[in-house]
């Protein structure tokens, strides 16, 4: 592995993440979505995982063996708004603040239940994603053992 | 344009029906790849209307269908889980079976299942001895 | 019947479970607005009795380890929640009053006072055979001399719902209101028309009621009088052995067995020949269609402009690459082949106006690379051996290609005339705070598709997870 890969691709999962955040916040009124941006990071991640290896890579950044936890959340997140305007009695998947109402803004951030949701699919695209790299990487690792 | 989309389409779907008769399974999964794509690009050309990007503020001239678009979107996502799953589920079929050829995995499965119909025939005759 | 003679505990709630059925066969068979209110407050009982009797047998034996009604007994003082949790629910299918199971024997014996002594006399027969055998289940559980030592104390979570569905069955005995009206609804959706299910305690001494009571009576001495029980059981047991249903089920279950084996042969060993008997069809039907349909004008080559000429080099490079991985037989070079398809497609996908697909088509194919390559680590390189009847593939591939060329072609040449959805999806993008429509879709106005499509990445997810790490997830 060149000295350059070793350097640089660990390196690149701050950048990754701030696109990812980017493409979340633009989201809603420009290219890309929740699912972009999960693919976004877990490719960096995995970028991790092939030059640092399953093993360095978790140890440098624990946040991964908890994949599973963030992709559960994330599932129930989404199902969360989906189905909570339903104790409302209004159907599912009815975001607020309704059509026309005023909106909260931060920056080019608009906090809707409509973003929301889309962190949901980011934590769930993100969470799935990682675990997937994990095992692939682990059973590389078990041929090369 | 849409003779050209249509004849891609088709390759696509052609190539990849010609994959799914393979005998190994992993071009197998290939052709389910390229099953899927002739869908994606199906449905994106389907768009009623083409131009522009639909994102606000819009263009002038005419805008391309959303709809399809986001269809699309879900197809691509779906395909992915599903070649995912297909994939490691054709490693567990290779690793437990020792080929990647579909008719020794039939040969090798009927012969396994006959074996345990054999033992569980056997427990069943103990059983009914002990019961007795 | 035959539940009388079973000793493991489940297989007398089985029993149980299909003369319960029978009864409301038995009630739909009667007919009349009084039988189908009884039939779906029946079911109602039903399932919330038996799921607690279930669980208790299964609660049971997790505590004993033993699962035969013969070597248990005397668990009221281990488990004494359990036993009155229990009993309830027992007490339910035995419809003793105070329990919503009184309601739906009342219910019961009504539609059958309505059609006549001979019904009536079966109907009571049949409750006393209840009360006999739930008696008999519950009484061999709970009282008696201790058999087993329970190893264990039963678990509080197993314990929890039991209680639970016997204070609904209880409560359901009380009020029985909201459950008639539940039942009501269901009722009204199979007898097609409004009807009332009203049940209600009468003091006096109605038919219903001297039903009930004889029923009791019945079931008590079934249950009190052994003598009276065994050879009457046996005998049916033996009859039911010989020419009964259990033989004609254990016939029926052999030959389905054999046809499915036969059928599943087939089809292991044939996978290849039933995508082809999909795709032959297909293509014939699809040929036969065109055939038959006039088809001047319907097809339109479409406007082709200068600025387009990219999309038909990334279109045809996608082609070759198809053709590609298609003829290569490595296991790589397929993979790359795929690789510079999905990238083209993207760049397709960028030029007519849509780049969230081609945002997404781009990592999605980045991911589906490593995957490949990640897995093929493992697998064994691919034998070059000379495939056979590689020829007929081509043809049916080519066929299949053909069909579905003139297909998507008709469909793409025949836009429908009418405005889509689209131009008011567009529309009203801005009222639902957004700029790209396309997101908005997805996450606003179609959000259900959305949902269930993340449901199924997490699903296969779990599948990859779980079969790649041989049941643990880390």
């Amino acid at each position: 592995m060149s000295v350059i890969l070793e350097v640089v691709c660990p390196r690149l999962l701050g950048p990754a993440a701030m696109v990812a955040a980017a493409i979340i916040v633009k989201g809603y009124s420009d290219v890309g979505d929740g699912f972009s941006a999960g693919v976004v990071v877990a490719l960096a991640v995995a970028l991790r995982y092939v030059t640092l290896g399953a093993e360095r890579a978790e140890r440098s950044l624990p946040v991964l063996r908890h994949a599973p936890v963030l992709a559960v959340a994330g599932l129930l997140l989404v199902l969360a708004i989906g189905f909570f305007p339903v104790a409302f009695g209004e159907p599912p998947l009815t975001h607020f603040p309704r059509a026309g109402e005023p909106v909260v803004e931060i920056g080019a951030l608009e906090l809707t239940t409509a973003v929301a949701l889309d962190v949901g699919i980011f934590l769930l695209v993100a969470g799935a994603l990682v675990e997937t790299i994990h095992q692939i990487a682990r059973l590389v690792e078990e041929r090369r053992a | 344009m849409s003779l050209l989309f249509a004849l891609a389409a088709a390759v696509l779907f052609g190539t990849g029906a010609y994959l799914l008769l393979d005998r190994d399974l992993v071009r197998v999964v290939f052709g389910v790849v390229l099953v899927s794509q002739a869908a994606v690009l199906t449905l994106v050309a389907s768009g009623l209307t083409r131009g522009a990007a639909p994102i606000y503020p819009l263009s002038r001239g005419p805008v391309s269908d959303p709809l399809s678009q986001a269809m699309a979107l879900t197809a691509i996502v779906i395909g992915l889980a599903v070649t995912a799953l297909l994939l490691v589920l054709v490693l567990r079929v290779v690793q437990a079976y020792r080929s990647e050829e579909l008719a020794e995995v039939a040969v090798r499965e009927a012969e396994r299942e006959a074996r345990l119909e054999r033992l569980h025939e056997r427990e069943h005759a103990e059983e009914e001895a002990a019961a007795r | 019947m035959l539940a009388l003679a079973q000793d493991e505990l489940k297989q007398i709630l089985a029993h149980s479970t299909i003369s319960q059925y029978g009864y409301v066969v038995t009630l739909y068979g009667i007919g009349g607005a009084t039988a189908a209110g009884a039939a779906t407050l029946y079911v109602l009982a039903h399932a919330i009795a038996k799921s607690a009797l279930f669980m208790t047998a299964g609660a049971v034996t997790v505590a004993t380890g033993e699962s035969k009604l013969s070597r248990l007994g005397g668990l009221r003082r281990r488990m004494p929640a359990l036993a009155v949790a229990s009993g309830v629910a027992a007490a339910t299918l035995a419809a003793l009053p105070l329990t919503l199971g009184f309601s739906k024997d009342e219910l019961f014996f009504a539609a059958a006072t309505e059609h006549g002594r001979a019904v009536q006399l079966l109907a009571v027969g049949a409750a006393a055979l209840t009360v006999a055998y739930i008696g008999r289940f519950w009484l061999g559980l709970f009282t008696g001399p201790l058999q087993t030592q329970p190893s264990a104390p039963v678990p509080p979570l197993l314990l929890a719902p039991i209680v639970v569905l016997g204070a609904l069955a209880v409560v359901g005995g009380i009020v029985v209101e909201p459950f008639a009206r539940l039942a009501e609804d269901a009722a009204a959706a199979t007898y097609a028309g409004p009807l009332e299910v009203a049940p209600a305690y009468h003091a006096e001494l109605g038919s219903e009621n001297r039903m009930a009571l004889a029923a009791w009576a019945l079931g008590a001495l079934i249950l009190v009088v052994p003598r009276v029980r065994a050879p009457l059981v046996g005998a049916f047991a033996r009859a039911g052995e010989r020419a009964g249903p259990r033989r004609w089920y254990a016939l029926s279950l052999l030959w389905l067995n054999r046809v499915s084996d036969w059928a599943h042969d087939r089809e292991v060993r044939d996978l290849r020949n039933s995508i082809a008997a999909v795709l032959v069809p297909a293509a014939v039907l699809i040929a036969i269609a065109l055939a038959v349909t006039p088809t001047r004008g319907s097809y339109e080559v479409g406007p082709v402009a200068l600025g387009d000429l990219p999309i038909i080099v990334l279109l045809g490079l996608g082609a070759l690459a198809a053709v590609t991985a298609a003829r290569d037989r490595g296991r790589l070079q397929p993979v790359l082949a795929l690789s510079v398809l999905g990238f083209a497609l993207a760049g397709v996908y960028a030029m007519v106006g849509a780049p969230d697909v081609a945002l997404v088509a781009v990592l999605v194919e980045t991911v589906l690379a490593y995957v490949f390559v990640g897995v093929f680590a493992r697998l064994p390189p691919a034998t070059v051996r000379r495939p056979r009847r590689r020829a007929r593939n081509a043809v049916i591939g080519a066929a299949a290609g053909a069909s579905a060329f003139a297909a998507i072609w008709g469909a793409l040449s025949r836009p429908t005339a009418t405005t889509g959805v689209a131009a008011e999806h567009i529309e009203r993008a801005p009222e639902a705070h957004g700029g790209d429509v396309v997101t908005v879709i997805l996450a606003d106005f179609r959000g259900l598709d959305t949902m269930v499509e993340v449901t199924v990445l997490a699903v296969a997810v779990v599948g990859v997870a779980s079969l790649l790490s041989r049941g643990r997830a880390w």
